[in-house]
């Protein structure tokens, strides 16, 4: 017969009797359970009720829910291997990292570049720039030396032209003298300026005054060497002063003091 | 006749029950899942099993 009366179970092992049931002891728990259970019939008797109890369930269950088909629920366990493969660095992504180039940083690297070549064409331009004006200096000053020995040149070249001229001009006769005025005559009115200082100079001694002919060559000589040194010291002055690449207007200075003291010549 | 025993119990014991005698969960792991002390989950599935022995025991006798 089974006794119903088991709520009054006051055993201090009554909650060990769940945990002995579906076997949560520990071992020296276990053996001592059972030597109380030897001793107390109350907790065998409770022992045997819910042990029939749970064996009922048990039963109910592999009557009811046994032949249920297993319901699987798929998991994918590759994903969580794909995690952590995708976690794991491996010297090849560190390498492929190392060689893609984001295009952030391909804009920068693009902007870096192009900065540093204006940089630097800018500073080569500026000290190309110093050395051509250091360049055009030193031409300037050499230019201006040639043109200082160009003058010198061309004074002296005045001087010895001058020289010729006198000599020339001495060593004349009154019949070259006389033809020379002939033609000079003819050139004063249609030669140029330049051409006109040349015959000029050389019919200082207009051959119509035979007889005075001799007097006025000397008289017109010593002026006119006069005439020509002043010229020759003046342009030689003003070559010294300002430089000047040719003689043209030297020429065209004494051919107007020439021009003056025939002119004064001819008056007296 | 163990479906109405299990069916006519509070839902304390029986969610206890179902736990631990359907889920095969541990004491330990009612305890956490539910939130309670050890203890607690230990007294009710011992009430538990002790209304159900009542429960089956009665029906016989009432029967007999």
């Amino acid at each position: 017969m089974l006794n119903n009366n088991h709520n009054n179970s006051s055993c201090a092992f009554a909650e060990q009797i769940v945990s002995y049931i579906y076997d949560e002891v520990d071992l020296s728990e276990k053996t001592e359970f059972e030597l109380h259970l030897k001793e107390c019939l109350k907790c065998a008797d409770e022992l045997a009720g819910l042990n029939f109890a749970h064996s009922s369930i048990v039963e109910w269950r592999k009557a009811e829910f046994s032949n249920l088909p297993n319901f699987v629920i798929p998991f994918e366990e590759t994903t969580n291997e794909k995690i952590v493969l995708s976690n794991q660095v491996s010297w090849l992504n560190n390498l492929r990292q190392l060689f893609t180039f984001p295009l952030a940083k391909a804009a920068v690297g693009f902007a870096f570049l192009i900065i540093c070549v204006g940089a630097f064409l800018t500073v080569f331009n500026f000290f190309g720039n110093n050395d051509e004006v250091a360049k055009n200096k030193t031409v300037n000053v050499a230019v201006s030396e040639s043109q200082n020995s160009e003058s010198k040149q061309v004074t002296e070249n005045t001087q010895t032209v001058a020289e010729k001229q006198d000599s020339s001009s001495i060593s004349t006769t009154p019949n070259e003298i006389e033809t020379r005025a002939s033609k000079t005559t003819n050139l004063h009115q249609i030669a140029p300026r330049n051409l006109v200082v040349k015959t000029e100079n050389k019919s200082r001694a207009v051959p119509n005054y035979e007889t005075i002919a001799k007097d006025v060559n000397k008289s017109a000589l010593n002026n006119k060497n006069k005439a020509n040194s002043e010229i020759v010291k003046n342009s030689a002055v003003k070559n010294s002063q300002v430089p000047k690449l040719t003689n043209f207007e030297d020429e065209e200075d004494k051919s107007l003091r020439l021009a003056d003291l025939l002119a004064e010549f001819d008056d007296n | 006749m163990i479906r109405q025993a299990v069916s006519s119990l509070p839902d304390d014991l029986r969610q206890i029950i179902v736990m631990k005698e359907f889920e095969d969960m541990t004491f330990q792991e009612i305890s956490d899942t539910l939130g309670m002390p050890l203890s607690t989950v230990k007294s009710r599935l011992y009430t538990a099993l002790k209304q159900l022995r009542s429960k089956l025991e009665s029906k016989p006798l009432e029967i007999v």
